[in-house]
C-alpha cells in the first residue's frame, strides 16, 4: 500500500470523487481535525467514540504488519503514469515508508529531507511495529492537509 | 463447426484451443502462486489453478468419451440448463449477502466482528453488487441469449465446445471476484472492482461469448435478425468496449494483485462513470430488453405490439445512453458543460425508455385477462412497469437541481433497487419460470400457487425497500443542506446517520421478503425440473433444421 505518504491520485480533485453514496461523512478535509488517538479508537471500535456510528470496526489493521517490500514498484508505476517521483525517492521507497512511522529511527532525517513537511510519528500508538493502522491513520491525517490556502489561484488578498 | 456426417470428432479445433487456454492459465496461476508478493494473491492463484485443473480434467473426460452422435440438427440445451441453475444459485447468494449488509447498517452492534475484516461492510458490499449484477444478471443474460438466438435464428449454437467455455470461464470470473473481495482485493472502481488478471480473463471469456453469438447469427436459417438479438448484441459489444477502457491499468508486478489506473483525477472519475452508467445502460437495460422482447410475446402468445417501435427503441436507446455517464459527477471538478451534456442526454432518454415500456405493455393487447391467471406473465409485466418507473425517476434525479438534493443519499440506493429488483429481477424471474419447463420438457411449472407466493412476497419486499429509501434519502438530503439562523449547519453528519435507523430496518425487512420469494422460486423450479410436473415436448424443441415454417 503506497498510501503512507504518496498522495493518492484520485483524491486530488475534491470531495467524494464519483462516489454513489455517503454512508459515512465526506473525508476530503479530515486531515488534522482529530488526534491520532481518536482515529485509533475510532478504527478499533467506532461506537466507542461515535455511539450512533454504523461504521465497521478495523481493529485487525493494528495487527497487520505493513508490507513495504514492493514499495519501490508502487512508486515506479506511479512515475510511469506521471507522478514526479525522483530516482532517490524510488531507491529509498521501502526505507522511507517505514521511516515515516519511526521518528526515532535512523532514516527519519533522510526521510524528512526527501519529503519536506510530511508528518513523521508513530501513528498507531505501537512504536514496536509499523502496521497497516499506521498507514491508514497517516493517510487520513494528510487528507486536505496539502492544500495551500494562502496561494490559491484567483484568491483575492 | 466440427460437425461431420454421422458424427462429431472428439478432438476438434475447439477442444484443442480451449485446452491451450487452460494450459496457459494454469501455468500462469502456478507461477503466480510461487512468486506471490502477498498471501491474498497466492490464495487467488491457487484458486485459479484448482479451477484450471478441474477444467482440464472435464475436457479430457469429454474427449476420452470418444466421438458422439451428430447433434448439428438439434438446439444446444445443456449449456442453457447449466446457466439457469447457476442464475438461481448466484441469485439466492447475492440476495442473501444483500440482506446481511442491509442488516449490518441497521444493527451495527450485532453484525460486525472486530478481528474478522472479511465480514466488514466494505468487503461484503462489492460481493453483493457483483453477485447480483454479474453473477445472477450475467448468467441470466448468457443463458437466455443462447436460448433466444437459437430459436429466433433456427440454428444450433455455434462453436462446438466454446459455449461451455463461456459458461465455465464466466463462473471462474465470479469465484475469483467474490473470494478476492473477501480477501480485501479490489480496484476500488464501482461495479469494476475486479483486479487486473481477472479483468484479462473476463476479456478472453467475453470475446469467446461475442464470437459464439455472432457465429450463430451468421449460420441462421431465418432471413431476419429478430430485435431481441440486436439488444443482446449491443449489450455484448458495448460491455466489451466499456470493460477494456475502464480497466486500463498498470499492475505493480505480475505477481501482485495491485494495479494503478491509467487515468487520474477527474479524467479517471469520468472514465469510471462512463463505464458505470453504461453498465446500467447496456448490461442491466439493453440486455434485459432482449429478454423482454422474446419472453413476453412468447408467454402472452401475442406478437410484439409494434415491431417498428422496437427498432426505434433500439437505435435511440443505444445512441443516447452512452452519453449519460457525467450526470454521476454533478458538483465535482468535471467541467460544467460535460455535466450538462450528461444530464441533457439522460432526459432525452425518457423517450426511448417509455417507447420501449409502451411496446412491452401493449404486447398484452387482447391478452390482459392472462394477468389474472398467469403469475409468470404478471411478473414480467410488472417488470416492465418498474422499467418505466425507474427510467422516469433516473432522468429526474439527473437534473442538476434535483441531484443537489438526491446525490450521495439513500434515494440513489432506492432508485437502483427499483430498477434492479423490479425490472431486472422480475424480468429474469419471468424468463427462468418460462425456461425451466421448456428446457426440462415439462407441460407446466410444478406449482402456480408458489409463483403467486413468490410474486406477492417479493412485491411487498420491493415496496418496503424503495419507499423506505425514498424517505431516508430525502431526509438525508434535507438534513445535510439545513442551516440555522446563524449560518451554521443545523445537523452534524452523524445525526443524519442516526435518523436513518428505522428506515434501514424497514429496508432490511424488504430484502428478507425478496430473498424469501427467491427461495420459494428455487424450490418450485427444482421440483419442476426434477419431474414433479407432467412431461411435455413442445413443437419448438424439434431439430432446428427440420423445423417447419409454422413451428413457432
Amino acid at each position: 500500500m503506497a498510501i503512507i505518504r504518496s498522495r493518492p491520485r484520485a483524491c486530488t480533485i475534491g470531495p467524494s470523487n464519483g462516489a454513489q453514496k455517503r454512508t459515512g461523512p465526506d473525508l476530503a478535509r479530515v486531515g488534522g481535525r482529530y488526534s491520532d488517538e481518536w482515529h485509533r479508537a475510532h478504527m478499533e471500535d467506532p461506537r466507542s467514540v461515535v455511539p450512533e456510528s454504523v461504521m465497521p470496526p478495523y481493529a485487525f489493521l493494528a495487527n497487520a504488519d505493513l508490507d513495504v517490500a514492493r514499495m519501490g514498484d508502487h512508486l515506479r508505476v506511479n512515475r510511469t503514469l506521471g507522478v514526479p517521483y525522483t530516482d532517490e525517492q524510488l531507491a529509498n521507497a521501502a526505507l522511507d515508508a517505514r521511516a515515516q512511522a519511526e521518528p526515532l529511527g535512523s532514516n527519519a532525517y533522510d526521510f524528512e529531507q526527501r519529503y519536506p513537511g510530511a508528518a513523521v510519528r508513530d501513528f498507531d500508538g505501537n512504536p514496536a511495529r509499523v502496521t497497516e493502522m499506521d498507514a491508514l491513520i497517516a493517510y487520513l491525517q494528510m487528507l486536505g492537509a496539502g492544500v495551500d490556502f494562502q496561494n490559491l489561484p484567483g484568491r483575492r488578498a | 463447426m466440427n460437425a461431420e456426417i454421422g458424427g462429431r470428432k472428439a478432438w476438434g479445433g475447439d477442444a484443442l484451443a480451449i485446452f491451450v487456454i487452460i494450459l496457459l492459465g494454469a501455468f500462469y496461476a502456478l507461477w503466480g502462486a510461487a512468486h506471490a508478493t502477498d498471501r491474498a494473491f497466492a490464495i487467488q492463484m491457487w484458486t485459479a489453478l484448482a479451477a484450471f485443473v478441474a477444467g482440464g480434467v472435464m475436457l479430457l473426460f469429454f474427449i476420452g468419451a470418444g466421438p458422439r452422435a451428430d447433434d448439428s440438427g438439434k438446439y444446444a440445451n445443456g449449456v442453457i440448463k447449466a446457466g439457469v441453475i447457476a442464475s438461481m444459485f448466484w441469485g439466492v447468494a447475492g440476495f442473501l449477502v444483500g440482506v446481511i449488509i442491509a442488516a449490518q447498517l441497521a444493527f451495527p452492534n450485532i453484525l460486525y466482528f472486530e478481528d474478522l475484516g472479511w465480514t466488514n461492510f466494505g468487503r461484503l458490499r462489492p460481493l453483493h453488487t457483483s453477485a447480483v449484477i454479474f453473477a445472477f444478471g450475467g448468467n441470466v443474460l448468457i443463458a437466455t441469449s443462447f436460448y433466444v438466438v437459437q430459436r429466433t435464428c433456427r440454428a444450433r449454437l455455434a462453436g462446438g465446445l466454446w459455449p461451455w467455455f463461456v459458461f465455465w470461464g464466466y463462473q471462474l470470473v465470479i469465484v475469483m471476484a467474490g473470494t478476492g473481495y473477501l480477501l480485501g482485493i479490489t480496484q476500488g472502481r464501482e461495479y469494476a472492482e475486479l483486479p487486473w488478471y481477472t479483468d484479462i480473463w473476463l476479456t478472453i471469456v467475453w470475446v469467446a461469448y461475442l464470437l459464439v453469438f455472432l457465429a450463430t447469427i451468421w449460420r441462421r436459417e431465418e432471413k431476419h435478425i429478430y430485435v431481441a438479438n440486436w439488444f443482446y448484441l449491443a449489450f455484448i459489444v458495448t460491455i466489451a468496449m466499456l470493460h477494456i477502457v475502464n480497466n486500463l491499468a498498470i499492475p505493480v508486478s505480475f505477481a501482485s494483485w495491485f494495479s494503478y489506473s491509467a487515468f487520474a483525477g477527474v479524467q479517471d472519475a469520468l472514465t469510471q462513470w462512463w463505464y458505470g452508467h453504461n453498465a446500467v445502460g447496456f448490461f442491466l437495460t439493453a440486455g434485459f430488453l432482449g429478454l423482454m422482447y422474446y419472453f413476453i410475446p412468447k408467454q402472452a402468445e401475442r406478437p410484439v405490439y409494434s415491431y417498428r417501435l422496437s427498432i426505434i427503441h433500439f437505435w435511440a436507446l443505444i445512441f443516447l445512453y452512452i452519453w449519460a455517464g457525467p450526470h454521476h459527477l454533478h458538483y465535482t471538478a468535471l467541467p460544467q458543460w460535460a455535466q450538462t451534456l450528461g444530464f441533457t442526454f439522460s432526459i432525452i432518454l425518457w423517450m426511448p425508455s417509455w417507447g420501449g415500456m409502451i411496446n412491452g405493455l401493449m404486447t398484452l393487447s387482447g391478452a390482459w385477462d392472462k394477468l389474472r391467471t398467469d403469475p409468470v406473465l404478471r411478473m414480467m409485466v410488472v417488470a416492465v412497469a418498474f422499467y418505466g418507473m425507474s427510467t422516469f425517476e433516473g432522468p429526474v434525479m439527473s437534473i442538476r437541481a434535483v441531484n443537489s438534493l438526491s446525490h450521495y443519499t439513500d434515494w440513489t440506493i432506492g432508485h437502483v433497487h427499483s430498477g434492479a429488483l423490479g425490472w431486472v429481477g422480475y424480468i429474469s424471474f419471468g424468463a427462468l419460470y418460462c425456461l425451466v419447463p421448456w428446457l426440462w420438457k415439462r407441460k407446466a411449472l410444478f406449482s402456480n400457487a408458489l409463483v403467486e407466493w413468490h410474486f406477492w412476497l417479493s412485491t411487498i419486499g420491493i415496496v418496503l425497500y424503495i419507499t423506505s429509501m425514498w424517505v431516508a434519502g430525502v431526509m438525508q438530503g434535507l438534513m445535510w443542506r439545513a442551516y440555522n439562523e446563524l449560518g451554521f449547519l443545523e445537523y452534524a453528519f452523524v445525526e443524519s446517520v442516526e435518523a436513518m435507523n428505522p428506515y434501514y430496518i424497514i429496508r432490511a425487512l424488504g430484502g428478507v421478503l425478496f430473498l424469501l420469494g427467491a427461495l420459494v422460486m428455487a424450490y418450485n423450479l427444482w421440483r419442476t425440473a426434477r419431474g414433479d410436473a407432467p412431461a411435455h415436448e413442445r413443437e419448438t424443441d424439434r431439430p432446428a433444421q427440420a423445423a417447419p415454417v409454422a413451428a413457432e
